[in-house]
């Protein structure tokens, strides 16, 4: 949904990912983590979808894929302020990870939404918002090494209440 | 960082940044390098964080099964080109396909297959044994009844019937030969769960044996049915999850002796709606003829 923005899409997104988790399924070794391995492969099928549909309009002349991009990925940021603490389906875990991407910049987050949940390249999120290339390269790295950190707070906050409950 | 190991890379390919080609250069190094693979898999793990920030869909009630059914359908598609055909005492079972990688369990204990293949019938056995004794019981409670003068119909009905009802377990335990028809799990190879149709030829009545982890939710039906030589859909009876298991014995009545029937299976559809084949089947076996 995130991805592609519309429900019929995303169904036929979650009836591919599956498919194509049973075949290729051999591929996956036991080493791996379950849920990031399919929470990989889902996006790679929902972005696959979404390049296909700004190939497609680009094609017939109506749109130009960077257009689009422009329209939903560099101001379509990670939506910190869409009221998840008021949405009742979102869980603590759900809050608790918006809270680890809050400690991301603004371009940090507009730079992974356009590769992670857009589907675009470092060159193309480069062309797209006019950085270089290395800012944009620097600034993904930047991301993982951010969420590495916040992400081992957690971890050490998380075993910290436990010990304290038991 | 180095270009033997491009780690300035791996962040990148974390977050579906790359080029295609730049990726699977990437993919073939990972391959090779255990230490690269490491940090691409703890990069992955970070990233695979970012789902998780967005507000949650509720799914269409109806997707799951959609889904189940598509995978189903590439699954029978996959049984005419990969599977082999397994062969049964008395039984032809349906091709299945090879468990994925990560399904596969090393192998069992020998002592576990043979626990699972006799706890069925040790089961089976007591529950026989059970209602033998009731029916000497309710032979010595019928003359004992009429001889003390208690003959009004309502009892002795009662008492008949329960003669009758354990008379035929009787003929049925009595009856060499019954069945022991494993049915096999469509979705793969099922390794925590067994599910077996204990019938005799001749005999309409039979037992739907199910071991290990319910496949659907707790509280779940699922319908048993059998289809004849000629293509009717029988309903047999059905089997209940109780809480994460699938464990228990079920009664299965049918209304023709177990040669009649070409296929039987349980589906995860009630049996009411009769819908298989159309509905997904969970397990099933193919039933050939006694000699084959």
């Amino acid at each position: 949904m995130r991805v592609l923005g519309e429900p019929d899409g995303a169904r036929e997104v979650v009836q591919d990912t599956f498919v194509r988790v049973w075949e290729e399924s051999a591929g996956f070794g036991s080493e791996r983590v379950f849920d990031v391995w399919l929470l990989n492969r889902t996006r790679q099928v929902a972005v696959e979808q979404l390049r296909r549909r700004r190939a497609r309009p680009q094609r017939e002349g109506q749109t130009r894929a960077e257009d689009t991009a422009e329209d939903k990925g560099a101001n379509g940021l990670i939506d910190l302020q869409a009221g998840i603490e008021r949405d009742p389906r979102a869980t603590a875990y759900h809050r608790r990870i918006r809270e680890v991407l809050q400690g991301l910049s603004k371009e940090q987050r507009r730079t992974i939404e356009l590769c992670y949940f857009q589907g675009y390249s470092q060159e193309e999120i480069s062309r797209l918002t006019g950085e270089p290339l290395g800012t944009v390269k620097a600034r993904i790295r930047a991301s993982l090494h951010k969420l590495h950190d916040v992400a081992r707070a957690e971890d050490a906050r998380a075993e910290d209440a436990m010990a304290e409950g038991t | 960082m180095s270009a033997a190991h491009p780690h300035e890379q791996i962040a990148p390919y974390a977050f579906g940044a790359l080029e295609q080609a730049e990726q699977e250069a990437l993919q073939a190094h990972l391959a090779t390098c255990p230490e690269c693979a490491e940090l691409a898999a703890e990069a992955e793990n970070l990233a695979s964080l970012l789902p998780y920030s967005v507000t949650p869909y509720q799914a269409p009630t109806n997707l799951r099964l959609a889904t189940l059914q598509r995978v189903q359908a590439q699954a029978a598609r996959g049984f005419q080109s990969q599977a082999g055909m397994a062969q049964g005492t008395g039984t032809q079972m349906l091709r299945v396909l090879e468990p994925p990688t990560w399904a596969r369990t090393d192998p069992d204990p020998w002592w576990k297959d043979l626990l699972l293949r006799v706890v069925p019938w040790v089961a089976a056995a007591v529950g026989w044994t059970f209602v033998a004794m009731l029916v000497i019981y309710s032979h010595g409670q019928s003359d004992r009844l009429a001889t003390a003068g208690i003959d009004t119909q309502a009892q002795i009905a009662s008492l008949r019937a329960q003669r009758d009802r354990a008379q035929v377990v009787q003929g049925f335990l009595a009856t060499r030969g019954a069945r022991v028809v494993p049915l096999i799990y469509q979705a793969g190879k099922a390794v925590h769960t067994t599910v077996s149709l204990i019938i005799a030829p001749g005999y309409i009545h039979g037992v739907v044996v199910a071991r290990g982890l319910a496949v659907l939710d707790a509280g779940h039906t699922y319908g048993v049915w059998g289809r004849t030589v000629s293509g009717a859909v029988v309903a047999l009876g059905s089997v209940t999850t109780s809480g994460e298991r699938a464990e228990g014995v079920s009664l299965i009545v049918g209304q023709q002796t177990l040669d009649s029937y070409k296929i039987v299976g349980m589906s995860i559809d009630r049996v009411a709606s009769l819908r298989h084949p159309d509905g997904p089947l969970i397990f099933t076996a193919r039933i050939a003829p006694v000699g084959n």
